[in-house]
């Protein structure tokens, strides 16, 4: 339901004045240097991106997986346990879990749509010249299958009183399936390329979806603790347990799984008899990547929050936002990582081309195209929450399937 | 030219490209390959390439330590792939196995994505990360009072600019629906054994260059082309293999530098 009474989040950003100025500020700067980025690379074309001939996806592709991925994530980890499996202790994070994966999705789209070399001739093309054994060509239709079921299941929650729980039900469900097949699609986008054996083949799928999960658990932790201190609306709704108990443990355990699948990728990679699948690896983890690729993609964004997590005295409040916010950080640039890995061994010797070892660095209207997919996240979220109460609970018929007590002060016990 | 090309001319006369069965292939022959560049020069011109673009390439390989080295000089194109991993994954069908099983690309329906350049081991599709030949609306002449600035002459080339047909339009390339006579930036592009030249009977570009005559193209289905008559001869090979994609270009001869007696430059016993 939109705002109608009491205190609403807008009104409590009106009220801290300055910084809620500020903030918009701060988007509008995104949105232009994001603005000259789009402008530059439409007018330009692609030249004005670091890509190359030898490393044709970057850094844009990277952060379409990232934001594609967190949508993934927040849907298959977090709403999906309440709104399909009935596990009531998430329900206060469905309706702001449900539109963060909305624009997390648009904003991905938006990032990759900037960075192809024909974007307004994008969507026309695959309507009218579909390949089907292409898995780039499913992925685009199981993400707008799963945009469209982000929206009914938004529409359900927000504005329909009481829906069927049938209808409800399937919603979910489609909004559960279409975003896990989507995700192993974009893994096999990456897994089918078998010039380059760093994607892992069939395990790009998994390690992709694994990682999302992850991701998307970050992202709705840290977004529903900043909103718990800027509102007391949702700090009414989210208790402490509720993030520190549940979703700090669960961080922490979505970390480790990544740490172990991300492990067990660099290890059976650097001790492969492949030549190219073993030079990738040794490039990106012991080269001039492996500072950002091991130290922030690794040991800041996974090896700290595992521990933050695991230590009962860190998982406060605070430390679970901490935690949150570094995997987020390690996982944009795990995913640069992993995109660049299969392309860092050059293919051939071809004199023109770069041996053995293909280089790329991000070019500034790369970085302003990445700018404008975050300034495009915060400001779709700025506006959702000024236009839609997220803190609303979802509304459904006497479920009697649910194997979980709701307990009023906001900790919940498993049947 | 010789009587080895004018065979192949012959045996592409009575290759009907739209036939049923018919799988256009190459063989490069290793040994006369002299590594002139001649195929790469003609392939530049008959597409309109742009510096830095190349449809016809080569590998070059130097193995050991000087005085003891090895140098290997493989010329490369697109290799048709049989199973097109660029095909496969491109979302939009704009790579397609076309007629004659040459990979065609399809400008109009290419989006950019640039999955195929991905997907390729070859290192063989390229983007056109610019406009091709954006000096054309250049007023800026080379030598001052002393050439014509390339505005000029496409404006004396009497090149209407509401006429989507800049200077270097190509009317050789308008011949089917898949090759266009102009190129354009934010699309992908690739070798197609120039099929508007088998469209005229002609052969591709690069075989007719060769001075050498080591580019032998046919139809790899009639038992008795030239293609076949060397395949059979010697034990061809393709490049990558062990990549599973059954390369319609095949190399036969592998070429051996040589050696030299360290220290003498006498010829060794590898020569």
């Amino acid at each position: 339901m939109s705002h109608a009474e009491g205190e609403t989040v807008v009104s409590s950003l009106k009220s801290s004045g300055k910084r809620y100025y500020a903030w918009l500020a701060f988007i509008g700067l995104g949105f232009l240097i994001g603005g000259y980025g789009v402008l530059v690379t439409l007018i330009e074309g692609t030249s004005v991106l670091g890509i190359t001939g030898q490393v044709p996806w970057g850094i844009l592709i990277s952060t379409y997986v990232f934001f594609a991925l967190l949508s993934t994530g927040i849907c298959i980890g977090i709403t999906s346990l309440s709104s399909v499996f009935g596990m009531e202790r998430y329900e206060p994070l469905v309706k702001r879990g449900v539109l963060l994966s909305l624009i997390t999705l648009a904003a991905g789209g938006a990032v990759i749509m900037a960075g192809l070399g024909q974007p307004v001739r994008a969507i026309p093309a695959m309507v009218l010249s579909p390949n089907p054994s292409a898995p780039m060509w499913w992925m685009i239709v199981l993400y707008s299958v799963y945009g469209g079921a982000l929206v009914a299941e938004f529409v359900l929650i927000d504005r329909v009183d009481d829906p069927p729980r049938r209808l409800s039900r399937t919603v979910a469900v489609v909004a559960l399936i279409a975003p896990i097949l989507a995700g192993a699609t974009l893994g096999a986008i990456f897994g089918t390329a078998e010039a380059r054996p760093y994607y892992g083949g069939l395990f790009a799928s998994v390690f992709l979806l694994v990682t999302a999960v992850a991701s998307g658990v970050a992202l709705i932790t840290a977004v529903t603790v900043i909103e718990r201190k800027l509102s007391s609306a949702t700090e009414a709704v989210v208790s402490e347990e509720l993030i520190t108990r549940t979703l700090g443990k669960y961080l922490g355990v979505a970390t480790a799984a990544v740490f172990l699948v991300t492990g067990l990728r660099h290890a059976y990679g650097l001790t492969a008899t492949n030549e190219a699948l073993a030079t990738a690896h040794q490039q990106m983890l012991f080269g001039g990547t492996g500072l950002w690729a091991v130290g922030i993609g690794m040991g800041v964004g996974l090896l700290v929050p595992m521990v933050l997590m695991a230590v009962p005295r860190t998982r406060t409040v605070g430390g679970v936002l901490a935690a949150s916010v570094l995997v987020l950080v390690g996982m944009f640039v795990s995913r640069l990582e992993f995109v660049l890995g299969g392309q860092v061994v050059a293919l051939t010797n071809d004199p023109s081309n770069q041996f053995p070892i293909a280089s790329y660095a991000p070019s500034a209207a790369e970085l302003a195209i990445v700018v404008m997919g975050f300034a495009l996240f915060a400001g779709l979220y700025t506006a959702g929450r000024a236009l839609f109460d997220l803190d609303e609970l979802p509304h459904h018929e006497e479920d009697t399937m649910s194997h979980t007590t709701h307990v009023p002060d906001g900790g919940e016990t498993d049947e | 030219m010789s009587s080895e090309s004018e065979s192949l001319d012959a045996e592409l006369e009575t290759t009907t490209l739209d036939g049923e069965g018919v799988d256009l292939s190459m063989v490069i022959d290793l040994q006369r390959c002299t590594g002139c560049g001649a195929c790469n020069i003609g392939c530049a011109q008959e597409n309109n390439l742009q510096e830095g673009m190349a449809y016809s390439s080569r590998i070059i390989e130097t193995n050991g330590e000087f005085p003891n080295v090895s140098y290997e000089y493989t010329p490369t194109l697109c290799n048709q792939c049989d199973d097109a991993p660029c095909a496969e994954g491109c979302p939009t069908s704009a790579l397609h196995k076309g007629k004659g099983g040459i990979t065609m690309h399809d400008h109009e329906t290419c989006i950019g994505c640039k999955s195929c350049m991905i997907n390729c081991p070859y290192d063989e599709i390229h983007l056109n990360e610019e406009d091709p030949h954006p000096t054309w609306e250049s007023e800026e002449a080379t030598i001052e009072s002393g050439t014509a600035s390339a505005r000029a002459v496409k404006d004396r080339a009497g090149v209407d600019d509401d006429v989507d047909a800049p200077a270097y339009y190509n009317p050789n390339r308008e011949v089917s629906e898949t090759e266009h006579p102009t190129r354009y930036k934010g699309i992908v592009e690739k070798c197609n054994f120039c099929v508007h030249r088998l469209e005229r009977d002609e052969l591709p570009r690069c075989v007719e260059e060769c001075p050498c005559e080591a580019r032998i193209f046919g139809d790899r289905n009639d038992p008795d082309s030239t293609v076949n008559e060397v395949l059979a001869k010697y034990n061809p090979d393709v490049l990558k293999a062990d990549e599973g994609t059954e390369p319609s270009v095949n190399y036969v001869r592998d070429y051996n530098g040589g050696s030299y007696e360290r220290g003498t430059g006498e010829p060794g016993l590898g020569d």
